[in-house]
């Protein structure tokens, strides 16, 4: 007999459907797989086959045939395991026809026939509802991530038993037999540490921090070893706006194919922020494998991606973050085939200004201008040229700590930040555009217009700063986030004349 | 002559044989061609056996008219102690250098010249100073002599050239390497202005360690007045000072603060007695001293009173006050702002930066630190 199973599958950061035709007819016993698969799913007969024996099922010594549809696509993965053994137990009359109709089944067996989580159920449950399924039978450790797309009933399974248990039961049964997962928002889930109001003096880098929150613009702190520039990034998230529905979906969906998302919660509510060490190697980075997995810089999509250290790092690792820093994407060819990742993060970088840390301060470094001008090259020009801001992060003098002058608080700061993100989100309606930090070169003029005065005086920055177009670009992009958290529709002489402070240096030759 | 020239030329790059040698060479010999001539007995009375051979090696390979032509093309002229050429202010040193190679020309014997030497790593202060006074030597017609290094040295001779005055390097390589590359556009610049690269080290001598005293030792030979700027204790400006005291010159330094390593090596010399430079006027008026002992006119050197008296612009605006010619960042331009009782907001601050650094009162350097543009010393 005939039936055929919906399940679903992952290519790149999409999802499709896949059908599970199973056929079980006389001729000589043996399980035969087809439709394009790869190594583990060729392996899911057996497993299906001992899972059931283990269930107390005894499968017949007939030619079982099982094909995935579409044929002609690469599957990969273990989750075709459940959806298989339904397709076989319908074939077989255990379950009756029509039990799995509309029903998208996910989900790895083991031998005994315990049902185990999978990665990629978000994207996979977001793409079959978006196709018309409304009900779907997962491993239990995946249900809270299914419900997380709404609308979707997502049942909870954890042996083959109790899953044939659910589909023998009448459709109106079933919910109350297993309750459909409720998709609950964990609270506590990774709430950033520390406030910005522990760190002492650095008025300016904090400045620079909300700035950058703001409007999303990449950071480079330097400045000598001890200053506080590691303490600053790492209290970034606290002021970070808080996710949109959409923005959570896509953030959860990558850490759901890397199978990041941490058990028990549905969505990533919080911006992630990934701070990885400087012998990360390029494909950690970009991404990469046969078949290419996110990488780091996909991982901090929507959040930040601090760089401590940043002229430890590797040149080749550095310089790949060039093109994703552009076009706020990742593609990533490989033989497995050619995928694009989301990749639009907040770039923070820190670094010492010179090979001992102290300088411009001449009674402590005496580095060469050779030595600093060497020690600078680690970081190409052209990421260098991509930080909107620089800000130093100077040495601290005790008596600055002593006075303990408590500067802005991360609640203070993070309303501000709202504030600024309202604007932004009012003025970008119904464009790709978020924020400030990504506007394109063509679209300054439309979003950023300035003032007769205000134009001759960008122009005087212009000429007298000698800045280079893209520079010049940055500085108009920062004075719109600077004029957007002073509650300015109009970015003012004042705004263009704060960002021209943060300009990274156009040649370190210093 | 200029055959006497080809020969001293061949003996100044002899190998094995300094100036002392060549001095007691010339004492019996009397000329470089001579020498030449010698035959190996009497050669081996001066120079030992080894030597000797290492010398008529040499002299085989080196043919004394085409290497000295050569020389010629390549714009170097070489002047030996043999000749009347030779600087005198060099003739006088104990143990004068046998040889002297020029490109460009060589300084002027009647004009006053005093050296501007520091440290290479250098302050945005001393840069300032370096530049005003070299400024104000090259406008009084004297020439700046110097080691055309990264730092005071260079910056002084470039500030010379644009004061219009004359000024010579003295290299510790040969004159036709250009030693820090980075000066490749003040070593043109220097010959172009009717200045001089000088050097006592054959063309094509590449710059070593140990070759430096001795190129020091020229700096202060050549110069009536030896003016240092900054420098650290124990660094190589101390030993040029050294060796122009050796040489009986006047040293003045430069005062700076006592927190400033790099200005320890000039607040040392003034303890020691160093005179201090508080205005160019200060060697102007030493200088004027030495023209007069050596018999000139009076009043040879034109007055210069006005020296920084640039008008004070009364609108200059209190934040310059708080601003110094050390970088500062501005967290501690407010924290300092804050002390005395009137502090604006960060962003308020930085527009008032921008805005005096975009009047060319203030400079934004290594990043994010403000110094004060100085107006006066």
């Amino acid at each position: 007999m005939f039936s055929t199973i919906l399940a679903s599958a992952i290519w790149g950061m999409e999802s499709y459907l896949v059908h599970v035709e199973v056929d079980i007819s006389s001729g000589l016993p043996c399980f035969v797989m087809t439709g394009n698969l790869g190594g583990e799913v060729k392996e899911s007969g057996e497993r299906v086959r001992i899972a059931l024996k283990n269930t107390g099922i005894h499968v017949p010594p007939m030619h079982v045939s099982v094909n995935l549809s579409p044929a002609d696509l690469r599957k990969e993965g273990t989750g075709f395991d459940l959806a298989i053994a339904v397709g076989v137990l319908i074939s077989m009359e255990k379950l009756p026809p029509g039990c799995a109709e509309g029903l998208l089944i996910l989900g790895e067996l083991g031998l005994s026939g315990e049902i185990k989580p999978i990665r990629g159920i978000l994207p996979m449950a977001a793409g079959a509802y978006k196709r018309g399924i409304r009900k779907c039978l997962v491993p239990r450790e995946n249900a809270g991530e299914a419900a997380a797309v709404a609308g979707m009933n997502a049942a909870g399974v954890s042996s083959l038993k109790q899953a044939i248990e659910y589909l023998s039961c009448l459709e109106r049964e079933r919910d109350s037999m297993l309750p459909p997962a409720v998709f609950r928002r964990n609270p506590a889930e990774n709430a950033p540490k520390g406030n910005f109001s522990e760190i002492m003096g650095q008025e300016r880098a904090k400045r620079a921090a909300l700035i950058s929150a703001a409007g999303f613009h990449h950071m480079l702190l330097v400045g000598p070893p001890g200053s506080g520039k590691t303490m600053i990034a790492k209290r970034i998230p606290t002021i970070l706006p808080p996710l949109t529905a959409e923005e959570s979906l896509e953030i959860s969906s990558i850490y759901s194919i890397s199978g990041r998302l941490p058990a028990g919660s549905g969505l990533l509510t919080r911006r992630p922020f990934l701070s990885p060490h400087h012998t990360v190697s390029p494909q950690a980075l970009a991404g990469g494998g046969r078949i290419p997995r996110p990488g780091l810089i996909s991982l901090a999509h929507r959040g930040v991606l601090f760089l401590d250290e940043l002229t430890e790092f590797k040149r080749q690792t550095l310089d790949l973050l060039r093109q994703p820093l552009e076009e706020r994407r990742i593609r990533i060819a490989r033989s497995g085939g050619a995928f694009t990742y989301p990749a639009d993060v907040m770039l923070v970088g820190a670094m010492n200004p010179c090979p001992c840390g102290y300088y411009p301060d001449l009674s402590k470094c005496r580095c060469t201008p050779h030595e600093i001008h060497r020690y600078m090259s680690h970081v190409s020009g052209p990421i260098l040229d991509r930080v909107d801001l620089w800000v130093e992060a100077p040495k601290v003098e005790l008596g600055g700590i002593q006075r303990a002058s408590k500067g802005m608080s991360s609640e203070e700061m993070s309303n501000r930040v709202m504030r600024a993100r309202k604007r932004q989100k009012e003025r970008y309606q119904g464009t790709d555009y978020c924020f400030n930090g990504e506007l394109a070169p063509g679209e300054l003029e439309k979003y950023c217009h300035l003032g007769k005065e205000e134009k001759s005086a960008a122009e005087q920055l212009f000429q007298k700063l000698d800045l280079s177009l893209r520079a010049y670009h940055r500085l108009i992009r920062v004075a719109r986030t600077i004029a957007d958290l002073e509650d300015s529709e109009k970015i003012q002489k004042s705004h263009l004349m704060e960002a021209a402070c943060y300009r990274a240096e156009e040649k370190n030759g210093r | 002559m200029r055959e006497d020239k080809a020969y001293a030329y061949w003996l100044h790059n002899a190998p094995g044989i300094g100036d002392r040698t060549v001095e007691k060479l010339l004492e019996k010999f009397e000329s470089a061609r001579a020498v030449y001539c010698a035959g190996k007995e009497t050669l081996d009375a001066v120079l030992g056996k080894k030597r000797t051979e290492r010398l008529k090696a040499f002299t085989k390979e080196w043919e004394v008219e085409k290497k000295y032509e050569e020389m010629g093309q390549k714009g170097i002229s070489f002047y030996s102690l043999e000749e009347e050429e030779y600087p005198a202010k060099l003739r006088k040193l104990p143990h004068p250098p046998y040889g002297i190679y020029c490109k460009g020309m060589l300084p002027n014997e009647e004009t006053p010249s005093v050296a501007i030497i520091g440290a290479r790593e250098c302050s945005q202060y001393g840069r300032y100073v370096a530049e005003a006074f070299a400024e104000k030597m090259a406008a009084a017609g004297v020439a700046v002599v110097s080691g055309m290094a990264r730092g005071i040295d260079g910056i002084s001779q470039r500030a010379a050239i644009q004061g219009g005055g004359r000024t010579y390097g003295v290299l510790g390589c040969g004159v036709d390497i250009c030693y820090p590359l980075s000066n490749r556009k003040l070593y043109q610049d220097i010959v172009d202005t009717g200045g001089g690269i000088l050097s006592v080290f054959p063309p094509g001598t590449e710059p070593q360690k140990r070759q430096f005293p001795e190129r020091n030792r020229i700096v202060a030979g050549l110069s009536d007045v030896l003016l240092v700027v900054e420098a650290r204790t124990k660094s190589g400006t101390c030993i040029t000072v050294d060796m122009a005291l050796e040489q009986g010159k006047n040293v003045y330094a430069v005062p700076g603060r006592l927190t400033d390593r790099l200005s320890d090596g000039c607040n040392l010399l003034i303890r020691q007695g160093a005179g201090i430079a508080l205005t160019p006027d200060d060697i102007l008026e030493e200088l004027k001293i030495l023209v007069n002992r050596q018999g000139g006119e009076k009043g040879e050197l034109p007055k210069e009173a006005a020296f920084n008296k640039r008008e004070k612009k009364e609108e200059d605006t209190e934040l310059l006050r708080f601003l110094d010619c050390y970088p500062k960042s501005p967290d501690v331009i407010l924290k300092e702002m804050e002390k005395s009782g009137k502090a604006p907001e960060l962003p308020a601050l930085l527009t008032r930066l921008m805005e005096l650094c975009l009047a060319g009162k203030a400079k934004q350097v290594a990043g994010n630190y403000f110094v004060k543009v100085c107006q006066s010393l």
